[in-house]
């Protein structure tokens, strides 16, 4: 039955004393800790214009998957924007094979590793409010910190690890779009006469690309059958740098076909449909490819790390709390 | 005393936002009841037509001060506090403070306020929280005016309106956590458009609107978390905003510094922007750095080449900017800057708390008409709120250091100070007694009439009625769990101590129940949810403490239990879910843990019905109140069943049916959720401590679960990480919701399709649903209906189910044509690729730790093509089918509702 008992007034002196030391020395180191890693995690994001000069280091990124070998390519990421895509693709019916790249002068923005780095600079924000300098005088302070803390250090892993969900017509209207180099480059291509290894480029706007520009529009001069519009998703899984192709026929206006737009998804299927402007659209392929970026897993066990710290330090405060139920601890 | 309002709409999810912020000591109680006079205490309203809240107690709600704001006619000072009230301060011409009204309604933390309305006209004010709730509410009668959920976090609001151009209430200009501004509309909450930058998007930290008389532009100034400044033109780009054109910026410079707090113009010489950094202010013409340890955290212009700034941690200061005399533009664009000669002069400090380092949020408010004053307010993470009026005026000439007098202070607690009548208990009848026996629960074991239970010598901050629950069970217990650790079960007519369990695990945050189709011990157990992250298992009817379950890390926020198995799944905070298997042999209970899912590798259960947190562990009287009133808000019972799902009462009693079926019907073996090895095998002979291994790992989405509560949800770049829900309601009709938007988590399933079933006559559930391998059809179906119903939906599934109705038998087809998406190091990736056609019993099954069960009566054959169809035949499976064979990458989620 003892355990039941209040504590005796021996007992409260020793473990006032003991969350004192909690207070005063523990929550700093614990802290200091946390700040530690984070700075490690945001290290890991290079930040625009964060003292250092010049343009952030460009790394490469070789995609790749396990199943087919129809898409390859490489993508070049510049701190959370991706600056060129070298991506061949292979049509599957008639192995003609298309190559995309970035105009040069444009990048792609990827959202979930800016998200991911503004969480974790507020969360660091957060921590640099409170050194050594500063005592925490209740517990409640501690945990209300530590919950702020860890809510945008969840939402930060949460950015990286759920991909945004997007309908095709979304998908088509963010702005990554394929479509045809333009008139000089398709000039270029009726002067070699080469057909095979059409050039094309992914031609980045603001959700003002229209899929007029249909590859089919310019490829009238091309013998081989031409393949229809190709829509281009790149996005953050987990560690993983994404790139999805969907190749696109349209749908006739008197098709048999049921016609029903497709939900939201993070990869869509062949045979989702959708409507863009007047036109009906069909996935017809879909491939995907991927690649591992190591600095993105090291960002992710940082953020599981020290989520894990901050819980340990609301526990060691929560103790205390069944101790002195009689005033906020 | 008790003025009730005539609110529009009522907030069941206020309840939940209740609970002050510690468990412990909370001397405060709420009530939703129709106002009774409670003529004793400081009654707070609440904004709803029906219910309002009255507060009392000795202590005050906790309420830490996150944003602050004052009204236009200084009347009303505004804070926003991390429990997610709002609580309205009025403010007397003499500058006195008392606080009028605790606004409930938010369910999280509030991160901003700020005005809604042109303020000489409608008194609003809109809330942002931190789960994307935004709230208008009228200041003058504390109504909510409009409420929308946007899947957006907002940390700056400013209102724009501009009366000749526009129609309807103006906009709120939204900064936060998402590139760029939004534009909503101020009086639906509607997003109207985006103000876009083309150059290096990103959140804006802060933000201003520009009136200047000079140009007659209003301009909208802000500075993103990068430190790069943009100027949007506001008045001129109204009509291209309302043809939902692209606006994008007109001038944008980088400025060399992170993390500005505050940006503020100039409106005196109209020249001069103020720009606050965490660690240093006066953009361009001067930098000055903050003392050590304290942080910039605003600032406000006071007159021309005045200016005030305060801290994070409450001290202001105001600075005379001495001008040299030089002439600047205010900002050069075309990147001349000329090095000002400005010097910043100390004028006059303030400290808004002597000795006291507790952060805080100022703001300040600057007013020339008179007799308005210049204030300066403070809130206080405590609670405390206290403004001061600037003596500049006084002594414009002095430029000595001077104290801002600190005119006024006033917290929560002083309101309830005012009244000293203390209600020390609560009375509660608990309804599912049949006699009208009233308990009167008090907190420290004062006596009081009726019965009263002796026995805690702690707190007591759970409880629980099984009866209520479970009508097997006996009517006199009571289980309730204190602080302490210890969970007492009462018998309520004798008031007897029948037994006394000693947890050792912090405190017993919640008790609850599995439904009553869980089949360990014929339900008489209960598991207590305790602080230390475990959960406990106590037996009623033998008195015993079965185990522990103690290896989560995180705060255990939901417990699920699976109708067939003994499983018990659990999630925590962090989104990772562990289940349990209990195993019961020889009257021993163990359980078995298996971490399911982390998220390094990536996936995870998600919990669908997490609308009733069980965290911060609500105070004592809160829950006895549940006890007594069983709506609103989620009671521990409710949730124990699965009846928060919202409207989903229905949800929790189809659940209970399948379960019923299960229970029923010993002789089928329960369907593994995952198993390894022991396919077939009898609850009875598997061996005990058998570690689940991850079955979900390379499956896919859509396990239905424990009355389609659980979902899986998978980061994976696969298809099915879209959410597909499905509801079966008894009434027969069924639901398919797509979830799309992942921010916001049940708001956004969409339902994409609801079919009933009644039109044909089937007075029975649907028994199965599935899709067709045309893809784009859903079947649905009912037994002993011939009709099959077609209804289309899209599902962004990759493995697609059918099922088609041949006489008694039902049948599910799967349909896995997704081989390219495998991944290359899952276990069984090639499955779909070799193993194509064949049936699961086919392959090994004990190899691999991830290998796939034979469900007994249920076979899995995939194929590449839709046409050359799999089977599933399920036989008589008398309940919830959650099989998950990693091969297929689709689980199959079919409910047979068909007893």
């Amino acid at each position: 039955m003892a355990t039941a008992m209040a504590p005796t007034a021996v007992e409260r002196a020793v473990l006032e004393e003991e969350f004192r030391w909690l207070l005063h020395d523990e929550v700093h180191a614990v802290l200091r800790q946390l700040q530690d890693i984070l700075k490690e995690a945001s290290l890991r994001f290079t930040l625009p214009g964060s003292g250092m000069e010049g343009p952030a280091k460009q790394e490469n990124f070789i995609l790749g998957s396990s199943g087919t070998d129809q898409v390859k390519g490489v993508l070049t990421l510049q701190g959370d924007a991706l600056s060129q895509a070298d991506v061949n693709l292979k049509m599957p019916r008639n192995n003609q094979l298309l190559h995309f790249a970035f105009r040069e002068d444009k990048q792609w923005k990827l959202q979930q590793i800016q998200d991911a780095r503004n969480h974790v600079s507020q969360a660091i924000y957060l921590l640099n409010n409170r050194d050594e300098s500063y005592q925490f005088r209740t517990g409640a302070e501690v945990l209300k910190l530590m919950d702020a803390v860890m809510l945008q250090l969840t939402r930060a892993r949460n950015r990286l690890t759920t991909p945004a969900t997007l309908t095709l017509p979304e998908i088509a209207a963010s702005g990554l779009t394929v479509s045809a180099s333009g008139q000089d480059s398709g000039s270029l291509e009726r002067d070699t006469g080469v057909p095979r290894g059409q050039k094309l480029q992914i031609v980045i706007s603001r959700g003002s690309m229209s899929m007029s520009m249909q590859f089919s529009e310019i490829g009238v001069c091309s013998p081989l059958p031409c393949p229809s519009d190709l829509l281009v998703n790149v996005y953050i899984n987990l560690n993983k740098l994404c790139l999805t192709v969907y190749q696109l026929h349209t749908l006739q206006p008197n098709s048999t076909k049921n016609f029903r737009p497709a939900g939201g998804s993070v990869l869509h299927s062949p045979g989702a449909m959708f409507e863009w402007g007047s036109q009906r659209l069909e996935v017809s392929h879909v491939h995907k490819v991927e690649s591992v970026i190591p600095w993105l897993n090291d960002a992710l066990v940082f953020f599981t790390v020290s989520l894990q710290l901050c819980q340990q330090l609301k526990d060691k405060i929560s103790v205390f709390s069944s101790y002195w139920s009689y005033r906020p601890f | 005393m008790v003025s009730s309002d005539q609110g529009q709409r009522q907030e069941p999810a206020a309840g939940a936002s209740g609970g002050s912020g510690d468990g412990s000591g909370c001397k405060w109680g709420w009530c939703w009841q129709q106002m009774q006079a409670l003529a004793a205490g400081d009654s707070l309203n609440m904004r709803s037509s029906l219910q309002a809240v009255a507060l009392w107690g000795e202590k005050a709600p906790s309420h830490s001060i996150t944003t602050i704001m004052i009204t236009d006619d200084q009347q009303t000072i505004v804070t926003g506090s991390q429990e997610g009230q709002l609580c309205l301060w009025s403010l007397s011409p003499e500058l006195k403070i008392s606080a009028k009204e605790l606004l409930f309604g938010h369910s999280a933390s509030v991160i901003c306020v700020a005005k809604a309305r042109d303020f000489s006209k409608q008194r609003y004010v809109v809330s942002a929280a931190e789960n994307g709730e935004m709230c208008v509410w009228n200041v003058t009668n504390g109504q909510c005016v409009e409420k929308a959920t946007l899947p957006y976090r907002h940390t700056a609001i400013c209102y724009y309106h501009c009366s000749f151009r526009m129609t309807g209430e103006g906009w709120l200009l939204c900064c936060g956590e998402y590139q760029d501004i939004l534009i909503i509309d101020a009086k639906t909450l509607v997003l109207v458009h985006t103000f876009t930058s083309s150059q290096s998007p990103d959140w804006i930290n802060c933000m201003c609107i520009v009136h200047s008389m000079r140009i007659q532009e209003d301009s909208l100034l802000v500075v993103s978390v990068t430190g790069e400044l943009k100027v949007w033109d506001l008045s001129s780009s109204i009509n291209s905003i309302q043809e939902k054109q692209d606006v994008y910026e007109k001038e944008s410079k980088f400025l060399d510094s992170l993390n500005c707090r505050t940006i503020r113009f100039c409106t005196y010489t109209e020249r001069l922007l103020l720009v606050v950094y965490d660690y240093c202010d006066f953009s361009l013409l001067r930098t000055e750095v903050s003392r050590s340890g304290q942080f910039f955290a605003g600032g406000e212009v006071l007159a021309a080449h005045r200016i005030i700034i305060w801290t994070e941690d409450g001290h202001s200061y105001i600075y005379q900017l001495l001008n040299s005399g030089l002439s600047k533009s205010i900002y050069p664009a075309d990147g001349r800057v000329l090095r000002e000669t400005i010097y910043p002069h100390l004028l006059c400090s303030a400290s808004v708390q002597e000795n006291k380092s507790l952060p805080c949020v100022m703001g300040y408010m600057n007013e020339r008409k008179e007799p308005f004053y210049k204030v300066l307010f403070s809130g206080e993470v405590s609670g405390e709120l206290l403004c001061g009026t600037s003596p500049m005026f006084l002594y414009p000439s002095l430029m000595a250091l001077l104290e801002i007098p600190i005119t006024t202070t006033w917290t929560l607690q002083d309101n309830f100070d005012k009244h000293h009548i203390i209600h020390k208990a609560l009375s509660t009848t608990s309804p599912g007694l049949k006699t009208e026996l009233e308990l009167w629960w008090s907190l420290h074991q004062n006596s009081l009439p009726y019965k009263v239970l002796k026995g805690h010598h702690q707190s007591v901050i759970s409880l629980l009625y099984p009866h209520g629950l479970s009508s097997k069970l006996d009517q006199s217990w009571l289980v309730s769990g204190d602080q302490d650790s210890c969970v007492i079960m009462w018998d309520i007519f004798t008031e007897e101590i029948l037994h006394k369990f000693f947890l050792e695990a912090g405190p017993v945050t919640s008790l609850l129940m599995p439904p009553e189709n869980f089949r360990l011990r014929s339900n008489q157990v209960v598991f207590c949810v305790c602080g230390d992250h475990s959960v406990a298992l106590l037996h009623l009817e033998e008195k015993r403490f079965l185990f522990c379950a103690r290896k989560h890390l995180f705060p255990v926020k939901v417990i699920k239990w699976h109708p067939v198995e003994n499983f018990l799944i659990v999630g925590c905070a962090d989104d990772s879910v562990y289940i349990w298997e209990i195993e019961t042999e020889a009257g021993e209970a163990h359980a078995t843990s298996a971490v399911l899912t982390s998220p390094e590798s990536g996936f995870w259960l998600r919990l669908w019905a997490h609308a009733a947190p069980i965290t911060p562990p609500p105070p004592p009287l809160w829950k006895a109140w549940h006890l007594d009133l069983d709506c609103t808000a989620p009671s521990p019972a409710a949730f124990a069943e699965g009846a928060a799902l919202g409207p989903g009462r229905a949800l929790a009693s189809s659940c209970t049916r399948i379960g019923g079926g299960g229970m029923a019907d010993p002789g089928v073996a329960p369907l593994p959720l995952c198993g390894r090895g022991s396919a077939g095998t009898r609850p009875g002979t598997r061996p005990v401590l058998q570690p689940l291994p991850l079955p979900l790992r390379k499956g896919g989405a859509g396990t239905t679960m424990a009355g389609l509560a659980v979902q899986a949800r998978w980061p994976h770049p696969h298809p099915l990480t879209n959410i597909l829900y499905i509801k079966l309601s008894p009434d027969g009709s069924m639901a398919l919701c797509d979830k799309t938007i992942p921010s916001v988590p049940e708001e956004a399933a969409v339902c994409c399709a609801v079919a009933g079933l009644q039109e044909a006559g089937a007075a029975k559930p649907p028994r199965c649903c599935s899709r067709a391998w045309k893809r784009e059809e859903i079947v649905l179906s009912s037994t002993g209906l011939s009709s099959t119903f077609y209804q289309q939906v899209n599902i962004a599934t990759a493995g697609t189910l059918e099922r088609h109705e041949t006489g008694e038998r039902a049948r599910i087809i799967l349909n896995c044509d997704d081989s390219q998406f495998l991944k290359p190091e899952s276990v069984l990736s090639v499955a779909s690729e070799t193993h194509k056609h064949k049936s699961v019993e086919q392959r090994p099954s004990s190899s691999y730790q991830f290998g796939p069960i034979p469900c007994p009566g249920l076979q899995v054959e995939s194929s590449c093509k839709p046409h050359q169809r799999s089977e599933i035949g399920v036989e008589d499976c008398p309940s919830l089918l959650p099989a998950s064979s990693p091969d297929c990458k689709g689980v199959l989620s079919c409910l047979n509702l068909e007893l």
